[in-house]
């Protein structure tokens, strides 16, 4: 095959390939490099692996350690890999969220960091500046991606006791601009945001990421429930209606919010044994809420109240759940039928999962795609081997000019 | 006087193709041409006639399933699910078929088959080097070996399985 194959099927070829091999193929040439590493290729190759259901991977945290799984292998029972993260103490490395190939881990509030688990580049967080004088705050996290400014945010809730009752700081931290801003003139309803179920075992309160904004039921200690939402680009909070078959507050029924291939869903869970599920396939439109499902748990042993969607299959017809943070489930979308997923965890009892696409998004935008800290020097030191090269050629091309003179 | 329903398709080695207009319009630029009435003399490509045989025999099945689309027909489906699988065996296997009718598809833009033929490409060379991504492409290397190094670095895990 002697003839030169175009850029453009190059692109259509590599932007089906599984990030590793582009790492690998970024050694092939230049031209190979610069088109892995540029803005619109990581994008083309996000949005294929979305629109395709592929690359997609799951993160178990385990007692000691994250755990990866890849999503389409679920299913055959393959062995979870540990997943050797920079931020490992060895336990308890929460993951905060989950968005376009990076996830946020935390290990305490000093040691935040974003982390890209297919190119396994990290970003520590600078410290966020309500460190200190909330003693008695609880913390809610969420993370997402600024579409407009083409930017990935922290958003860190502070709920504690002031002087006039409950009171509420939020700080966003900014990845383009690796720095914390202090959100002021915050709503009044955000006081009474906190559910003393964010900090049980089960429900972390971590933001769910849905249309561009983050998502949290307000406690439905109040006649109607209502989400509360923070625009990741505007850094405001509003809320968001349930569906009306929702708003009801009987003692037995709890109302909960997940994400499903960037649309937001809300659960009905009644007497922990019954699940509805709606999807509002259009953001913030109440008119698009859609009910997906109603289900009784097979077997009651009351674990409905802790459910969250993950992702479905790549033909659509099943809905992976994770429910009550132990176990995962198939939800065959035909037959209305549950199958719980038997995954060899090598005795790894998982609390926490996390769908997480396998991409090439930066943690930062100096030095080109791929690049860190590190892949920003070796840059800098190609260009100055670049520059004396061109320098040596020059001086090269002038004293042959000389002689020929 | 009335347009006729066929185009005629003459390849890189001189061969006439008389294909049905309706099966050609899955090609962008076949299509352009007929809108723009530049398609009743034949139209001469750069494609050999063997890549531009294996285009036509591609339309004709994809338009003949879209057309039985409401068609409850299980004999045809599995005819056209077994005739699309010795397709992709056949391009697979053969990288000069597969790599003219890529440049064809890209050419005579028929996006369905550039993404299956860019869909099987991409299988088979998940797993090489860069070495062999450049025999496989014919790209040159320009990276001198300190380059190279530096690049590498970056991903060493990569490299290993």
């Amino acid at each position: 095959m002697s003839k030169k194959i175009p850029l453009d099927i190059i692109t259509g070829i590599f932007c089906r390939q599984p990030v590793k091999s582009l790492l690998r193929f970024r050694c092939v040439s230049k031209t190979c490099c610069s088109l892995i590493d540029s803005q619109d290729f990581i994008k083309l190759h996000l949005n294929h692996s979305i629109t395709t259901r592929s690359n997609r991977r799951l993160i178990l945290k385990g007692a000691h350690d994250l755990y990866a799984l890849d999503f389409d292998t679920l299913t055959l029972g393959t062995g979870v890999q540990p997943h050797h993260h920079p931020l490992n103490i060895g336990s308890g490395t929460e993951v905060l969220g989950s968005c376009n190939g990076l996830i946020a881990l935390c290990n305490s509030v000093q040691e935040l960091a974003l982390f890209n688990p297919s190119t396994r580049k990290l970003k520590t967080l600078p410290l966020p500046p309500c460190l200190v004088g909330f003693p008695s705050a609880f913390t809610f996290y969420g993370f997402g991606q600024d579409k407009i400014n083409d930017d990935y945010k922290l958003v860190r809730v502070l709920h504690f006791k002031g002087n006039d009752g409950d009171d509420v700081e939020v700080e966003v931290y900014s990845l383009k601009t690796n720095s914390w801003r202090r959100i002021s003139n915050l709503p009044r309803f955000l006081r009474d945001f906190y559910d003393y179920l964010y900090h049980s075992l089960f429900r972390k309160g971590y933001g769910v990421l849905a249309g561009g904004a983050l998502h949290w039921v307000s406690p439905k200690s109040s006649t109607r429930s209502v989400i509360v939402a923070f625009d990741l680009v505007a850094e405001e909070f509003y809320q968001l209606p349930l569906p009306d078959s929702v708003n009801v507050s009987y003692a037995n029924v709890h109302v909960d919010v997940g994400s499903l291939e960037g649309c937001l869903c809300v659960f009905r869970f009644y007497n922990l044994v019954y699940v509805d599920m709606w999807m509002m396939k259009e953001h913030a439109v109440k008119e698009s809420w859609t009910k997906l499902f109603s289900v009784q748990e097979p077997t009651p042993t009351r674990s409905f109240l802790f459910l969250r969607p993950l992702g479905y299959s790549r033909n659509g017809v099943k809905l992976l759940l994770e429910v009550r943070r132990e176990k995962l489930v198939w939800f065959d979308l035909e037959t209305n039928s549950l199958r719980t997923v038997k995954i060899d965890t090598h005795g790894l009892d998982f609390v926490d999962t996390e769908i997480c696409m396998a991409s090439l998004v930066p943690l930062s935008d100096k030095g080109g795609g791929c690049g860190g800290g590190i892949n920003g020097m070796k840059r800098r030191n190609l260009e100055e081997k670049e520059k004396r090269h061109k320098k040596k050629r020059d001086d090269f091309l002038c004293t042959g000019f000389k002689l020929v003179l | 006087m009335a347009t006729t329903s066929t185009v005629k398709l003459r390849s890189g080695d001189n061969e006439v193709f008389e294909v049905e207009k309706q099966v050609m319009i899955q090609s962008g630029t076949i299509r352009n041409m007929i809108e723009d009435d530049a398609a009743d003399g034949e139209i001469p490509l750069q494609i050999s006639s063997r890549n531009l045989a294996k285009v036509v025999e591609w339309c004709k099945c994809m338009q003949h399933r879209d057309r039985n689309n409401n068609n409850d027909n299980k004999e045809e489906e599995e005819e056209e699910e077994e005739w699309e699988k010795k397709f992709d065996e056949e391009v697979s296997e053969d990288k000069d078929l597969h790599f003219g009718l890529l440049l064809a598809a890209n050419y005579l833009e028929i996006p369905a088959l550039l993404h299956r033929l860019c869909q099987l490409a991409a299988d088979i060379v998940k797993g090489k080097t860069p070495e062999e991504i450049r025999r496989t492409f014919n790209i040159k290397k320009d990276f001198t070996p300190e380059e190279e190094e530096a690049v590498m670095d970056e991903h060493g895990w990569a490299f290993h399985d």
